[in-house]
């Protein structure tokens, strides 16, 4: 009888020299530019991690999903056209709650990643241009949408 | 082999043993004749490379000895490790698998594969290697650390840390076991056994950086001033950050809000702290170690 646990599995090797985030420099990401930024930053993550192509397209769906409840919750809530700050909060909400589902998506493979015994990359350069792109893409679709309603 | 060949060879294997492989590859230099192509001086010499971290001459010298010599477990067991860290995790699958082919219980090929597996995110196949290395050899050391290695990759923080302890107890001097019981021990927030498992562990490893700086984190989290901020160690700052914002309006909307105003302002004080206190203690802990 053929023993399934020696029978080859692996795929593809990694590139030893790509250098991926900490998680919890994502986090950071999520808090200060939004659930567009931290999903920006997730699948450019999940790709140097060697996140598989199911899951990296999961990491984009909670991001959808987390996109259309800060609009939903910004058409409903948003009656005299100011932020107030428990809507502000409640979109920064949506947007922590995504980026934790995001990470543990990413988890997994950042764990095989951390036993390879390389280094992270530092994600100061790209996750600063990445939070101020991902709020100014939010403020401009929250804007689109006050305009249409 | 004359016995003077025979004696360097011996001493490039102890060389290697007690972890000095810069003097195994000088030991290895001065063979001649059929010495230099001896199966030992090609597993030594790639063990010893794969040890300093040369591995694509460590992989290099292993194939020569293996198509002169034919398949060799041990070679193939290093083989197998020098392409794991070389990222090339099919080829490192390959070896193992030919190496298992040979012998299918042999514990540190199922462990070297395992390890393979963990690189390449398959934890649970990983898992069920390490148990069937257990089975052959229950009270070894190797498999200790290689389960504490496959909780860790599961995300069990819990089962890591009883799985060093064990990976420990076999051999309490193992740099690498220390530094799986460090690692884990700061996971489950025990920062105190974690410091001192990482120091020894960096110490007995000087040319580690990545170990200095893992003591050093853990001596940081030791420090009584990190006291308020250890929970932050095992709980995601975002989930705290989550909970204070539900409690701060939560009271709000049960129309507690001059309550709700201390709890905002305990919060803001705690995130001042979070942000003040670790880079402080930080630069006294770098002035005290000299750097």
């Amino acid at each position: 009888m053929p023993d399934e646990l020696l029978r080859p599995t692996i795929g593809a090797g990694v590139d030893m020299s790509v250098r991926p985030w900490r998680l919890m420099s994502q986090t950071y990401v999520a808090f200060f530019g939004g659930v567009i930024a931290s999903t920006v930053i997730a699948v450019l993550n999940a790709r140097r991690l060697g996140v598989d192509t199911a899951k990296q397209r999961l990491i984009l769906g909670v991001g959808a999903i987390g996109l259309i409840v800060v609009i939903a919750a910004f058409a409903v809530l948003n009656t005299d056209g100011d932020l107030g700050s428990g809507l502000r909060v409640g979109i920064r909400v949506v947007a922590v709650v995504c980026c934790l589902i995001q990470l543990r998506i990413q988890r997994p493979m950042d764990r095989a990643f951390q036993l390879r015994g390389t280094d992270y990359g530092s994600l100061w350069g790209t996750g600063f241009g990445v939070t101020v792109a991902g709020a100014v893409a939010e403020a401009l679709i929250l804007l689109l949408v006050t305009v249409v309603l | 082999m004359n016995e003077p060949t025979e004696a360097r060879l011996q001493m490039a294997g102890h060389w290697l043993q007690i972890g000095h492989p810069e003097r195994t590859l000088d030991e290895l230099q001065g063979l001649w004749g059929d010495a230099a192509v001896d199966f030992r001086a090609y597993l030594f010499r790639g063990a010893a490379l794969h040890a300093l971290d040369r591995n694509a001459e460590a992989i290099d010298v292993l194939k020569d000895g293996l198509a002169l010599h034919g398949p060799f477990l041990p070679m193939l067991q290093v083989l197998g490790s020098s392409l794991r860290s070389e990222g090339r995790l099919p080829e490192a699958e390959a070896a193992f698998l030919q190496g298992l082919s040979l012998d299918p219980n042999d514990p540190d090929l199922l462990i070297g594969y395992a390890r393979v597996c963990l690189t390449a995110g398959q934890a649970q196949k990983a898992s069920a290697l390490v148990e069937r290395a257990a089975s052959h050899a229950p009270e070894s050391a190797a498999v200790s650390a290689a389960r504490a290695q496959v909780a860790f990759a599961l995300g069990n923080d819990r089962d890591m840390h009883r799985h060093s302890t064990e990976a420990l107890s076999h051999d309490p001097e193992d740099p690498g076991a220390r530094a799986l019981h460090g690692t884990s021990s700061m996971l489950t927030g025990d920062s105190r056994s974690g410091y001192s498992s990482l120091a020894s562990a960096a110490a007995s490893q000087p040319g580690d950086p990545d170990l200095r700086a893992a003591a050093r984190e853990a001596k940081l989290m030791n420090h009584p001033l990190m006291l308020p901020l250890r929970p932050f160690q095992r709980v995601n700052p975002l989930v705290v950050w989550v909970g204070a914002v539900a409690i701060i309006y939560g009271l709000r909307a049960a129309g507690l809000a001059p309550l709700s105003f201390v709890v905002a302002m305990v919060w803001l004080a705690f995130c001042v702290y979070s942000w003040v206190a670790p880079p402080l203690v930080r630069r006294w802990i770098n002035r005290k170690w000299g750097s």
